[in-house]
């Protein structure tokens, strides 16, 4: 079979009948060439026309956003009105903090090792591999 | 080309072209004239120039596809809005029914366009192309403005399809 043709075998033999039939039909009951082309076409709007159909939907898409804010006023609840006694409530947006609740997943073991510097001479110090005399147990024992 | 030679190029195909275009406009005779004429204007007013890639009538029937799409488009945009009633004009050609100007069809045909109807528009059109208007397949797809593989595999599926529709059809009598 050719890349470019159809079959051409006795399988559509059928199909290319059919197709045959209705093309006679129609070709008989065709409407003549000159007839088509010197049919009366629509005549264009008159000007007046248009400003109807533009105003008329000019007036309908008003309608629609009117619609539409109105009901999405019904649907917003309304704030405290300010005279009235209500009263207001100022959210100092400062001041307030949020935690996430995953921040555990991000703490270490020896999280604190990484957040203080070990200062000599003090509770924790280490001299030499060794605690200090003053801090060790063993050491302070056997002085006193 | 010139506009006399132009006409009789249009004269010549006309009865192909009536053909194709009662396809593009869903079997509606006043769509089809409509869309006809329209195509028609275009190519003498050089709206539509033919710029011979292909051959004429291969050209003609993708303006004429194009014109009835177009004019199918704007029908339905005002089925949807009825704006045609604020000055008093007539609907669109698409949605007029005149009994009185339908195609003629004998049984067979009408079995025939009724399987076709039913068929999605690309497959319909590709089998049309082929078997009614006798174009290749490579034609047909530059009619349709689709690769060649996928006018095959449209034909292919069409045929059966239609083959199918067919036999049931039969079965229903």
């Amino acid at each position: 079979m050719s890349e470019n043709s159809p079959r051409n075998d006795d399988s559509e033999r059928d199909l290319r009948d059919e197709f045959a039939r209705l093309r006679d039909e129609e070709r008989r009951q065709a409407t003549p060439f000159h007839d088509v082309l010197s049919k009366p076409i629509e005549p264009p709007r008159p000007a007046r026309a248009s400003w109807v159909r533009i105003t008329a939907a000019a007036a309908v898409l008003a309608l629609i956003v009117g619609l539409t804010i109105s009901r999405a006023r019904w649907t917003t609840p309304q704030g405290p009105v300010a005279g009235t006694d209500q009263a207001m409530e100022i959210v100092d947006l400062g001041a307030t903090s949020w935690t996430s609740p995953t921040d555990f997943l991000l703490e270490l073991p020896s999280q604190a090792l990484l957040e203080e510097v070990p200062e000599l001479g003090r509770t924790g110090g280490v001299i030499g591999g060794r605690e200090h005399p003053d801090h060790d147990p063993i050491e302070r024992r056997s002085r006193t | 080309m010139e506009r006399v030679e132009l006409e009789t190029e249009l004269e010549r195909h006309h009865a192909d072209a009536f053909g194709w275009a009662l396809r593009c406009c869903h079997g509606s005779r006043m769509a089809a004239e409509d869309a006809l004429q329209a195509s028609y204007l275009k190519v003498l007013d050089g709206r539509a120039r033919f710029e011979g890639r292909s051959s004429f009538r291969t050209w003609l029937f993708g303006v004429i596809r194009r014109t009835a799409a177009e004019q199918h488009r704007s029908s339905r945009v005002s089925r949807l809005l009825p704006l045609h009633l604020l000055d008093g004009r007539s609907e669109s050609a698409d949605s007029r029914i005149d009994p009185a100007t339908a195609i003629v069809r004998s049984e067979s045909t009408r079995r025939l366009v009724a399987a076709l109807d039913r068929l999605p528009p690309r497959q319909r059109d590709l089998l049309h192309l082929v078997f009614y208007q006798e174009l290749t397949i490579r034609e047909a797809a530059e009619v349709l403005g689709v690769s060649i593989g996928t006018a095959r595999t449209h034909y292919d599926r069409g045929k059966k399809g239609v083959r199918k529709l067919l036999e049931e059809e039969e079965q229903d009598v």
